[in-house]
């Protein structure tokens, strides 16, 4: 019999098999879950054994791109057609809002009860709710980081003025290259960057639904920010540096501090890091009085108010945030937990020491504006702070730019900041 | 060197001197030697990939010389380019140039070479008339019947005024018809230039109808070069002398030896009749006979022989027919080789 | 008889406004509607707000200004560089069937990857280059970061990626040519140069004005090599009208806006194409009649 004869057979009898599966499970409810890559490729374990404990309901992911904008397209694509194949979305905290108002998300207080949030750590329980309802719940925390050289100095800085002396000094000796990098490129990280100096300088990026970012401390932050480059403490190459082209040169062993998330923890630790073990991390400095912040970067489950297995789609939606389901992300993956109890779970903070870190980082975490015109904001800021990276522009000017275009947006809005 | 005064050997005509070109391993052109001289017309006559053309790409340049030489106007020509050759080339596919003018195609070698502009409209004009192109100048050659890219292509080279006339059959692409009429024109028109002219065609009624001389090729060789009459009456070999002639000559095997005979020298007899003394016959069966209006060719299938072709006025009165000819009108070629053998000296013919 | 020819034409008419016709008149009406993320994606009507807004839009005339300047220049350098290259493989070469192929691999890459590529060799400081600028105790060059230079780079990568496209266009042209011509032209005592001059670009015409109008519509619309390899900046200095259509639509939920820009941008880009033919209507006139 001829190969393709064969290959026939197999095709058709494996096409028969699928059939009657297929037809078998009709009484199934499928779930369907869209991820950003890295977290399909860590939840697989977990997708496993809850479709094996669970035969009424049939759980598939969809592996999405490892960008995080690159995935909110996608989902917004299959949105607009008003067809969405997805019932739960793995959501960036700063869509929520967005996506609460385009009317995609089904609220999730009367399916998780009142008590739902009562397990979440300090920082975990912000950005889930706008506007008096609950749209998402925090799967994995997320926040900014300060990573400084443990063997370069005894302790981290704590305030901008110290970062910069260490930075220089450390230059001077010729010990490294640059002093700081961090995320400058015309892209969301940088205004999550200029939110943590912005706070540690006293100011805030709005304010009763007004923006503030032309007052003295918004301008103190620009213009640290740009002195960093103009003094070389930070290379000029930052204007276009995302979190991993800043992660290549600090683990390069080429600068001194490092602005990132906590996966950059993981990967200098990675056995051939030439930066193993010589690295700690804390809160972003701030001046004498002001917070350290941390930037909120969390992801969380959203329900799609489309979907047609709502009851299925939330249960599972509990069990990969469980306890049990976060310490495995944890362990086997690094990722940061949100619930209270994984952060104090005995057995993790053994396999984990930086663990107690994060959770105070968690804790001093801080929200970007929650606004369904957030993208908007966000996309004049760090075009305009982008400009003063780049000494396009004087940092008072455009300052002053991003304030007047901020509140005619939000005035534009109709105060629905 | 080659340009040089002391170099010139007084013949004001084309010389080529063992001209060859190998490429590869294949010779295209084989020490090909001949002369043309000012004002005469040379047709290189012979079957496609015979290295005709090739011949007139090496005189033209446009192809390199493997060993030999080609001399113009008493001076090597061999290492120059086709720009300074002082050579016009009319192509088989004329290659006008599509985007320009009729006028602008025959002035642009006038304008690449400097010609100021009065010097070259006095020229065109004088061109336009003589080819009849005047109401043609603004038209592009797509524009143009075949009949008129030819004139085009040909007052083209003539405005140069060269020094030797290259034609690459420059009829193949019209009909019957017009090549006829238009071949006492083309033969005036390059007379009256009075240089050599190299005329390459495929078809012996061109050679004969416009050449003084014509050289026959064959595999790259010369076969024989002379006038038409002589190719005709007195061919050098079996290949010229099958090549030359319409119908063609019949050949009779005699052993070690083959006969040729001009279908017009041969004389039908009724079977059986007597032969004239000096005379020899075959007899054979009436094939059939092509009746041409003036003239029948009859074809008789001898036994032993090709079907043999009788050029006569009357159509064969019976089935039966004797085939007879003059033995001192037959040419005897070398069975094998195709070489001609001295004729009547032949002991088998006596 | 008349009305049969328009009969016969119908259904190809028919298709012609539903696949161009339409999508323009539904982004006419949209432009006139705003359906953003605060009207829940209810198109709500606010008449010409929107095209005040844009008339108003200093990034939508920056953008403008940055996608003409990327197109000039991208689509200028590749029209030169893809005729030196079709040239080249036109010429009887060992191995030229080889070349071609090569030649082609940059046009065959998906533009996402070629952009990635590109980000690599830019890198600030471990990419290549600026690696042997260093060694050679050169400073880096700021490719992606300095927004003087930034839009060249991203011209260097476009042209890399699409010289091959133009080079093919022209190479095909450029086989249409019968080599007798090329003769003609060197017994009628031209040198090669005079050649190209007087043969080969005139002939070559048609083929250089196809290759123009597919690489201009291609480069004024880019988005996918800008988005990968810089995202739009720094400062905005990269950000190309597709790219601001994109924010606005896909990031910003603001598809009124989104529709005001494309229409503004084809306007934009229509009014260009109509000068461009009239130029050069009246060029090829003026020249006809000079000679």
């Amino acid at each position: 019999m001829a190969l393709r004869w064969r290959l026939l057979l197999v095709t058709l009898t494996a096409a028969l098999l699928i059939g009657f599966g297929a037809l078998a499970r009709a009484r199934v409810e499928p779930v369907s879950v869209l991820m950003p890559a890295p977290f399909a490729d860590a939840s697989a374990d977990l997708v496993q054994e809850f479709n094996s404990s669970h035969q009424g309901i049939q759980l598939t992911v969809t592996r999405g791109p490892l960008e995080t904008e690159a995935v909110s397209d996608l989902a917004i694509s299959s949105l607009l057609l008003e067809n969405s194949p997805y019932d739960l979305l793995l959501m960036d905290v700063t869509w929520t809002p967005k996506y609460a108002a385009a009317g995609w998300l089904e609220p999730l207080e009367s399916w998780l009860g009142t008590d739902a949030m009562e397990d979440l750590a300090a920082g975990a329980e912000l950005g889930n709710a706008f506007s008096g309802h609950l749209w998402r719940f925090p799967l994995v925390a997320d926040m900014g980081l300060l990573y400084w050289r443990t063997d370069l100095m005894e302790a981290p800085p704590r305030t901008p003025a110290e970062l910069v002396a260490i930075s220089r000094r450390l230059q001077r000796e010729s010990r490294v290259t640059w002093g700081y990098v961090w995320q400058g490129k015309q892209y969301e990280g940088l205004s999550c960057v200029y939110l943590e100096v912005l706070r540690g300088f006293g100011g805030s990026w709005l304010m009763d639904d007004q923006p503030q970012l032309d007052s003295p401390a918004a301008l103190a932050a620009t213009g640290w920010l740009q002195d960093l480059v103009r003094q070389g403490v930070t290379p000029a190459a930052v204007a276009n540096m995302g979190e991993p082209e800043a992660l290549q040169l600090f683990q390069a062993g080429d600068a001194a501090f490092m602005r990132n998330w906590p996966y950059a923890w993981a990967e200098l630790n990675k056995p051939e890091s030439p930066l193993r073990g010589k690295v700690a991390f804390t809160t972003m400095v701030s001046d004498v009085g002001n917070p350290h912040a941390a930037t909120q970067g969390s992801w969380g489950f959203s329900l799609l108010a489309g979907s047609k297995h709502k009851a299925a789609a939330v249960e599972v939606l509990r069990y990969l945030t469980s306890a049990e389901a976060q310490k495995q992300l944890n362990l086997r993956w690094g990722y940061t937990p949100t619930r209270l109890s994984v952060f104090e779970d005995p057995e993790l903070l053994a396999a984990n020491p930086a663990l107690g870190d994060l959770q105070q980082a968690l804790a001093a975490s801080v929200l970007r504006p929650l606004s369904p015109v957030y993208a908007q904001l966000s996309d004049l800021l760090y075009r305009e702070l982008n400009t003063v990276i780049t000494g396009d522009r004087a940092d008072q000017t455009a300052m002053q730019q991003v304030q007047s275009n901020s509140e005619r947006l939000l005035r534009t809005s109709g105060g629905q900041g | 060197m080659s340009g040089s005064i002391s170099d010139d050997d007084g013949f004001k005509g084309l010389e080529l001197r063992q001209l060859s070109r190998r490429v590869d391993n294949h010779t295209l052109v084989d020490q090909l030697s001949l002369t043309v001289a000012a004002g005469e017309i040379l047709a290189v006559l012979g079957p496609s990939g015979c290295g005709k053309s090739s011949t007139l790409r090496l005189i033209a340049g446009l192809d390199p010389v493997s060993s030999g030489d080609i001399r113009l106007g008493g001076r090597s020509i061999t290492a120059l380019p086709p720009a300074e050759r002082q050579v016009a080339m009319v192509f088989q596919s004329y290659a006008l140039f599509p985007h320009l003018s009729v006028e602008r195609n025959l002035s642009l070698g006038l304008e690449l070479r400097g010609v100021d502009k009065a010097e070259i409209k006095r020229e065109l004009d004088q061109v336009l008339t003589l080819m009849q192109l005047e109401g043609l100048r603004q038209r592009k050659p797509a524009e143009l019947s075949g009949g008129q890219r030819q004139r085009v292509a040909l007052a083209r080279a003539l405005i140069r005024r060269p020094a030797l006339f290259l034609l690459d059959e420059p009829m193949s692409n019209l009909d019957a018809q017009l090549r006829d009429n238009l071949r006492a024109e083309l033969r005036t028109l390059l007379r009256s230039t009075g240089v050599p002219v190299v005329y390459v065609t495929h078809d012996q009624h061109e050679a004969m109808g416009l050449a003084d001389r014509i050289a026959v090729l064959r595999e790259g060789r010369l076969q024989q070069l002379g006038s038409a009459e002589t190719l005709y009456r007195d061919p050098a070999n079996r290949f010229v002398a099958r090549f030359l002639g319409s119908p063609s000559i019949n050949l009779i095997e005699r052993g070690a030896t083959q006969l040729g005979l001009r279908p017009e020298l041969l004389e039908l007899a009724d079977a059986g009749s007597a032969v004239p003394a000096g005379w020899e016959a075959l007899e054979g069966q009436l094939s059939h006979s092509e009746w041409l209006g003036d003239r029948v060719i009859t074809h008789v299938q001898c036994p032993g022989q090709a079907t043999l072709k009788v050029l006569s006025r009357e159509a064969p009165a019976s089935e039966t027919l004797q085939v007879r000819w003059r033995k001192s009108q037959a040419l005897h070629f070398d069975a094998r080789s195709g070489e001609r053998l001295p004729g009547s000296s032949d002991p088998h013919t006596v | 008889m008349r009305w049969r020819l328009w009969l016969l034409m119908a259904p190809a008419l028919a298709l012609l406004l539903a696949v161009f016709a339409a999508p323009l008149l539904h982004y006419l009406w949209l432009s006139t509607q705003a359906q953003t993320v605060l009207t829940g994606l209810r198109p709500q009507p606010i008449g010409a707000q929107q095209w005040l807004r844009l008339w108003n839009d200093g990034r939508f005339w920056q953008d403008t200004w940055q996608t003409l300047r990327f197109s000039a220049a991208s689509v200028s350098l590749e029209m030169l560089l893809g005729l030196v290259v079709a040239l080249l493989l036109n010429q009887p070469l060992r191995g030229r069937a080889l070349l071609r192929t090569i030649s082609l691999l940059p046009w065959a890459l998906p533009t996402t990857v070629m952009a990635l590529g590109w980000r690599w060799i830019f890198n600030d400081p471990y990419g290549p280059i600026n690696r042997l600028l260093a060694w050679l105790g050169l400073g880096a060059i700021p490719f992606l970061s300095n927004p003087a230079i930034t839009w060249m780079a991203a011209v260097g990568a476009d042209t890399w990626k699409t010289t091959p496209f133009v080079a093919l266009l022209l190479l095909a042209g450029l086989q249409t040519i019968p080599a007798d011509l090329y003769e003609a032209a060197a017994l009628e005592g031209a040198t090669p140069w005079q050649a190209l001059q007087r043969i080969t670009l005139p002939l070559l015409t048609p083929y250089v004005l196809i290759a123009l109008l597919f690489r201009l519509a291609q480069a004024l619309g880019v988005f996918d090599l800008i988005q990968v390899l810089t995202g739009g900046g720094p400062a905005g200095s990269t950000e190309s009208l597709a790219l601001y259509a994109y924010l606005n639509a896909m990031r910003f939920l603001d598809f009124g806006y989104s529709a005001t820009l494309l229409l503004g941008s084809f306007a934009i880009l229509l009014l260009l194409c109509s000068t461009a033919a009239l130029a050069w209507r009246w060029s090829s006139r003026l020249q006809g009649e000079l000679r």
